[in-house]
């Protein structure tokens, strides 16, 4: 919905294209309908279709910017504005870094990151043997979301984990890719560098399960690192940024930083998910969205972010086993001041099995403090109160 | 060897396919999402996240037939109907394709197809309009039945009984607007017992047939009634005529060489008239299934894959014992007792579906359950006492409670 705001507040009116609108969960499109917004059939993941879509609407009315704001559509959404004229992020260094095996084979190529890595068809016959020592990180190269990435202590592990996911062909309406990336697992702290316009914005500390996935818990802003931390994170990105050919658009970029340096997980060209624009507006006060909306209507491209001074933390409360959410306590905002927001991904009443990704949340909670520890307490507090673990079963 | 395209919504813990073919076949299955490790059997898995609704479902099994010669496409469910058919028509593969699945699965497609083999059904029309209802019901009268013509469970059915009711109805009925109509239909309601016939059609012979008798409606599920059915004895009245128009009705659908797993519901009349209601080319929901192999030792599912893969079905034992089933609707509310399980041998199966403290919805279909019962019983008479018995047990031994509003409880 931020998106959708910043729209207004630029008299920009927003048209969603949507190829199910009926099968969208209602937590997603309750706030479209609130908001008036207009909604129109259109699969983003069909190139064609989507430009198609994009001329129409052209033909109706000024059309100032095609983007993306889900991973899967982000290459088409570039390509369309590209065949459009409109300003727009580099369609083929999008394709390029979205294909997580493009990416890992980019950075080690580049002498960026020297994690080592294997690039392998999980549906082929062949027996794979990883040559290095264990734990491995297993990844389907075109899903998000943490989906179906495995972390693999053994041979047993990494063969069970391949099987998963060259048996399943779709995923939340996406064709998955047969290709699998296998890499070795990098200790260390994890952050994600968020980027507008060839310009570090924010870092991000983030906090993930380990085991058997890496499902996305907690975001701070501002990281709380050291100078020399941030300084050699801020180079490696930038010198990233640079032998991409990234200059213009949204990067959210996951690495992470241990004392061999800094060694890149994946990277994203669209807005980071998990509300970690709204920790960065509410900490350094620069609305990514609004920004990047303006630069692609043709607006100022570069943002000069100013710190509050304040920590800005979201936590994610994740189901552990499948089950049914029954419901929770109504919670008097009054008696947690320091929670700004909260927001539920499931509606009361659904079931869900686990997935071992970003989609076995339950609910968010943001709060806003002088210390990470303070909003760590405030948000324990907050999900206490509503009492939710005790009623998911 | 034979290579077999499963598609499949079942869980694959309770279905056992590759117990059902011939040692050397390859089952290439298609499945929603599924513990990877309930795969292991299957020469090839693809799962889907979005499985009832996913084309990669038909392109993955068009991929597959690039190189491998597909011998049988099997689909048991409702929704996999039309895709099957799609793929056998494309792809040439034996079994009912598109023309015959559409005939199974579009009821105007079916009742067309019955009425030109002078099978009898209710009076009908498609509905494009409100209008062709009001012309229906000028021509029929007005104790109507207004249902979509591709749907299963019953759900979106509507009876409704003389022009007023008619017309309050219509005021409301968006999706009869001209552009949303093409998926209904009207009929004449029929006054009657309704009963179903599950059973196997290869290659244009019956192989089994299994009549039995709903002792309540199909749609009391809307007001939390049970659901019961039972076996029809072999001596009923009724008998051979239900026998009767279903095989003319399997046959005018699936055609003189088709094979297909069957599910039909037909109304007897006062006067013994039977008449279709409607054919479906897929295994019955409800308790049909395990009622049918418990108590009569036919497995429907296995004998209709067998003969769909070109193998020869069991027939249909004559001395079948009889029985029947029943499911009981959820209604609204929190469940804060059940009763605890029936010990009785004639007491085949008896599942709850819910449990203490879980909040219920009401049924949206006529499948939705919160207990499922399978009983034997020496006749009609005494598994229809048996289903009531279970009903009785049911309502004295379990507490369903209206979720009460206050502050403590907001979100429930």
């Amino acid at each position: 919905m931020d998106f959708v705001r910043a729209c207004r507040r630029n008299a920009i009116e927003p048209i969603l294209f949507l190829s199910k609108p009926d099968e969208q969960p209602s937590w997603v499109m309750d706030d479209y309908y609130a908001e008036g917004v207009a909604i129109q059939q259109v699969n983003g993941y069909d190139a064609d279709e989507l430009l198609e879509a994009c001329k129409r609407l052209a033909q109706q009315a000024e059309l100032v910017a095609v983007l993306s704001l889900y991973e899967y559509s982000t290459a088409h959404a570039a390509q369309a504005a590209s065949s459009l004229g409109l300003r727009s992020p580099d369609p083929d260094v999008v394709r390029r870094v979205r294909d997580k095996a493009q990416f890992r084979r980019f950075v080690f190529e580049r002498q960026l990151d020297d994690t080592r890595f294997l690039a392998i068809d999980a549906r082929s016959s062949g027996e794979v043997v990883w040559p290095h020592d264990y734990p491995v990180v297993v990844k389907p190269v075109n899903l998000t979301g943490s989906a179906f990435v495995r972390h693999c202590r053994n041979e047993a592990e990494l063969q069970t984990a391949l099987r998963e996911i060259g048996c399943l062909s779709e995923y939340t309406g996406q064709a998955v890719d047969s290709t699998v990336l296998i890499e070795e697992y990098i200790g260390g702290s994890e952050f994600s560098v968020e980027v507008l316009n060839g310009s570090v914005i924010g870092i991000v500390r983030k906090y993930t399960t380990d085991h058997p996935g890496f499902i996305e818990v907690g975001h701070d802003v501002p990281s709380d690192i050291g100078p020399d931390v941030e300084q050699s994170i801020k180079q490696s990105v930038q010198q990233f940024l640079t032998e991409v050919g990234y200059r213009f658009g949204l990067m959210h970029i996951e690495l992470k930083h241990n004392e061999s340096g800094v060694h890149f997980i994946e990277a994203n060209p669209r807005v980071a998910g998990g509300r970690i624009p709204e920790l960065i507006r509410l900490t350094q006060g620069v609305d990514m969205i609004e920004a990047y909306l303006l630069s692609l209507a043709g607006g100022e491209s570069a943002v000069q972010p100013r710190s509050s001074g304040e920590y800005a933390s979201i936590r994610f409360l994740v189901a552990e086993e499948e089950g049914v959410f029954e419901g929770y306590r109504e919670v008097d905002p009054a008696e947690h001041p320091l929670i700004t927001e909260h927001k539920f991904y499931k509606t009361v009443g659904d079931a869900f099995q686990i997935n071992h990704s970003n989609r076995d949340r339950i609910v968010h909670a943001v709060a806003v403090s002088d210390s990470i520890e303070r909003n760590e307490s405030a948000i324990d507090a907050f999900f206490d109160a509503m009492q939710i673990r005790e009623v998911v079963r | 060897m034979k290579n077999i395209v499963i598609l499949n919504r079942f869980p694959l813990d309770k279905i056992f396919y590759h117990e059902w073919v011939e040692p050397g076949d390859r089952i290439y299955l298609f499945s929603n999402r599924q513990p990877q490790e309930l795969g292991a059997p299957y020469h090839e898995v693809r799962f889907y996240d979005n499985y009832d609704s996913s084309n990669q479902v038909m392109l993955d099994v068009i991929e597959l037939a690039e190189g491998v010669s597909i011998d049988s496409i099997i689909a048991l469910s409702e929704k996999d109907v039309l895709r099957a058919g799609h793929l056998r028509h494309h792809l040439g593969v034996p079994g009912l394709d598109l023309e015959t699945s559409w005939r199974f699965r579009d009821k105007v497609a079916m009742k067309d197809a019955l009425r030109e083999a002078g099978v009898p059904t209710a009076s009908y029309a498609p509905i494009a309009s409100v209008t062709d209802v009001l012309a229906f019901m000028k021509q029929n009268g007005s104790r109507i039945v207004i249902k979509p013509r591709r749907d299963a469970g019953s759900r979106g059915v509507s009876l409704l009984d003389g022009r007023e009711e008619i017309h309050r109805y219509l005021e409301q009925a968006a999706h009869l607007s001209p552009n949303e109509a093409a998926n209904w239909m009207v009929e004449s309601r029929i006054d009657g017992d309704m009963y179903h016939v599950d059973g196997v059609y290869c290659a244009g012979e019956q192989v089994a047939a299994f009549p039995s008798k709903y002792m309540s409606s199909c749609l009391d599920f809307a007001s939390s009634g049970a659901l019961l059915s039972v076996l029809v004895d072999k001596t009923d009245r009724n008998l051979a005529n239900l026998l009767d128009v279903t095989a003319r009705a399997v046959h005018a659908l699936a055609g003189d060489n088709g094979t297909c797993l069957y599910h039909a519901e037909l109304f007897v009349t006062a006067n013994g008239e039977v008449l279709v209601n409607e054919v479906a080319c897929r295994i019955g929901g409800a308790k049909i299934y395990p009622t049918v192999q418990k108590i009569c030792q036919y497995d429907l599912m296995r004998e209709y894959v067998r003969a769909e893969t070109g193998r020869s079905p069991k027939p249909q034992p004559v001395d079948y014992e009889l029985g029947g089933y029943l499911l009981i609707p959820p209604k609204k509310g929190t469940v804060l007792r059940l009763p605890s399980e029936r010990k009785e041998s004639w007491v085949v199966e008896c599942e709850f579906h819910c449990r203490v403290g879980q909040v219920l919805n009401p049924a949206k279909s006529s499948v939705d359950r919160v207990l499922a019962g399978v009983v034997s019983g020496t006749d009609m008479r005494e598994s229809e006492e048996r289903l009531r018995d279970m009903v009785r047990w049911f309502d004295e031994n379990s507490e369903i409670r209206e979720a009460v509003e206050d502050h403590e409880t907001n979100g429930i």
